[in-house]
């Protein structure tokens, strides 16, 4: 088993009642799970939690961490700056954002290489013009000199998704990889991440409020509404046979071509 | 499906934004459309397709470098002074993002009555009175008159944009992405209200969005556009018979719920070209992977395939 999380409850400041009440789950190489839920319902603060990234006051209130048998609420700054970037990385919903605007792709990229690993500019440069060509980006060179808004959204996400594969970690976290995307470019973005997945043994979380997408990515689904857990399992159990009100109420409301019509 | 009486129709209309250097982006290009009285009439297209210029022309926000919006008789394009604001009252415009829409300072009530102050339809005195009842005719408490806009959540927001623009009883209700920052449970409800008052209160509405599969559930006509061209015009419940590659690529692109193994995601090559570098012929081309010669030298026109049922392509699927 790679990841197990158990009984997790996340609190804000001092705040008794926990955000996010008792989320458990398992993840196996290779295996994908989809945390998919509307907003406020805790999903981003999950896996934010697994990254130890939590904002401003949040923290773990109970529950456990394991990567690999590795409790993760143990360890030291130094342990997490070993783990992030490298055996756990996060894709965003906008790279644009996370991305310096006033640096180019190239210095920010070479810099990431270079706090993980321990090689010259030179080695950097090739490493990171090496995964950006295998993301199907054309012209690599010409991303790594460019700066963030002369791109367009697909290709930022691309560079999103290069970066954050460039050390083969072992959990992939990915946060609305593609909310902020349009149809066609999303359907080419998530066959690209089903890529990854497939050619490492990468474990991936995804967390997205699309549940086509979900659907499509996933061997595992969780539905989370209000920071708690209201189905988990098998995708096609989940959505062939929903335990939940809440689970069923919310695969009603997807809109789908060729199904209901309401004039 | 009986035909209802055309009461907009969009001709020709082209707008060029000039970029300096004598260059010019096309945001769209020579859009011919009519919109018919109590029908849900969709534009859809990606991002950068024009769709919203497309709307800023109707509202008369911004005047079109060429082609004529003929609504009741008049080119609402020349309107001016006075007539213009008169026009403003048949047609109202309801935002993708409610939370920016309002004055965060005032009430709800002085927010939905205020187009109707501006027109002297109401006294002040009134104003709790009317705002309750058209609170209630989008389905929320008339109390909710006296709150304030950020202390509500995005759908109830948004039912009371919806309010707003029901206030002056207008013809045309115009909603340029007005479900996109709600999450799914709260869309459908917004979406059944809005059913609800095209069916109880015969308003137009034209939707513009760019989910195919949302607008599938309730649209009667929809337009697909792709770089400030239309591509496809057809009735939105023959939506899967549509035949140009595009509006089949947009089909394909999206996940269905079912994990269904023999939809096969489709994915288009590359990503939309440049609107201030348009190549000559057809738009689609670059990414079209039926193009033949004749599709890079001409460019093709909307042609009758069926009743209602239009598209831009010289070799429709």
């Amino acid at each position: 088993m790679l990841l197990d999380v158990k009984n997790l409850d996340i609190s804000y400041g001092d705040n008794p009642v926990p955000t996010v009440k008792d989320v458990s789950f398992s993840l196996d190489k290779g295996e994908v799970l989809a945390i998919v839920g509307e907003s406020g319902s805790g999903k981003t603060t999950v896996i934010r939690a697994i990254l130890g990234v939590l904002a401003g006051s949040g923290h773990v209130s109970r529950g456990s961490i394991g990567l690999e048998q590795e409790d993760l609420l143990q360890l030291d700054n130094k342990g997490w700056l070993k783990l992030r970037g490298r055996n756990i990385s996060m894709i965003f919903q906008d790279s644009g954002n996370m991305l310096n605007p006033v640096q180019t792709i190239g210095h920010q990229y070479i810099e990431y290489i270079r706090t993980h690993a321990h090689v010259t500019k030179q080695e950097a440069r090739q490493m990171a013009l090496d995964v950006l060509r295998r993301m199907n980006l054309p012209n690599p060179e010409n991303i790594m000199d460019s700066y963030t808004f002369e791109l367009s959204g697909g290709m930022r996400q691309r560079v999103g998704i290069a970066m954050a594969i460039t050390f083969h970690p072992k959990l992939l976290l990915a946060d609305e990889p593609t909310s902020a995307l349009d149809v066609t470019t999303q359907a080419q973005i998530v066959k690209e991440l089903m890529n990854i997945i497939h050619q490492s043994d990468a474990a991936m979380i995804v967390v997205t409020h699309n549940i086509g997408v979900a659907a499509y990515m996933s061997d595992k689904l969780m539905v989370m509404a209000q920071g708690e857990v209201k189905d988990y399992g098998p995708t096609e159990a989940v959505i062939g046979c929903p335990k939940d009100e809440y689970t069923k109420r919310l695969l009603g409301s997807v809109p789908e071509i060729g199904g209901k019509r309401y004039v | 499906m009986s035909e209802a009486e055309i009461i907009m129709s969009i001709e020709g209309v082209t707008k060029k934004f000039p970029m300096g250097e004598g260059k010019f982006l096309t945001a769209c290009d020579n859009v011919t459309l009519h919109v018919r009285k109590g029908e849900f009439t969709a534009i859809v297209g990606e991002s950068g397709c024009g769709k919203t210029t497309l709307m800023k022309s109707v509202m008369n926000i911004q005047p079109p470098t060429e082609g004529r919006i003929i609504y009741r008789g008049r080119d609402v394009t020349e309107l001016s002074g006075e007539e213009r604001r008169q026009h403003c009252r048949h047609i109202q415009m309801v935002f993708q993002d409610p939370a920016a829409a309002f004055n965060p300072k005032l009430k709800v009530k002085e927010i939905i009555c205020e187009p109707l102050l501006n027109f002297g339809l109401v006294k002040r005195s009134e104003m709790a009175e009317r705002a309750g009842q058209l609170l209630q005719l989008v389905e929320l408490p008339p109390d909710f008159g006296e709150r304030y806009p950020n202390n509500m959540s995005g759908g109830q927001r948004q039912r009371v944009a919806i309010a707003r623009a029901l206030a002056l009883d207008p013809e045309i209700i115009v909603c340029d992405e007005a479900t996109s920052a709600l999450d799914v449970s709260v869309q459908d409800t917004i979406i059944r209200l809005l059913c609800r008052l095209q069916r109880e209160k015969g308003v137009t509405f034209i939707f513009i969005c760019h989910d195919l599969a949302l607008v599938s559930m309730f649209a009667h006509r929809v337009t697909v556009m792709y770089l400030g061209s239309i591509m496809e015009k057809l009735d939105g419940d023959k939506l899967q018979e549509a035949r140009h590659p595009y509006t089949r690529a947009l089909l394909q692109a999206v996940f269905p719920v079912e994990k269904d193994k023999s939809h096969v995601i489709q994915c288009l090559q590359g990503e939309i070209p440049s609107p201030t570098d348009m190549p000559s012929g057809c738009p689609f081309q670059t990414r079209c992977q039926y193009c033949q010669e004749k599709c890079r030298v001409e460019k093709p026109v909307l042609r009758e395939l069926s009743d209602n049922h239009y598209a831009a392509c010289h070799f429709p699927l």
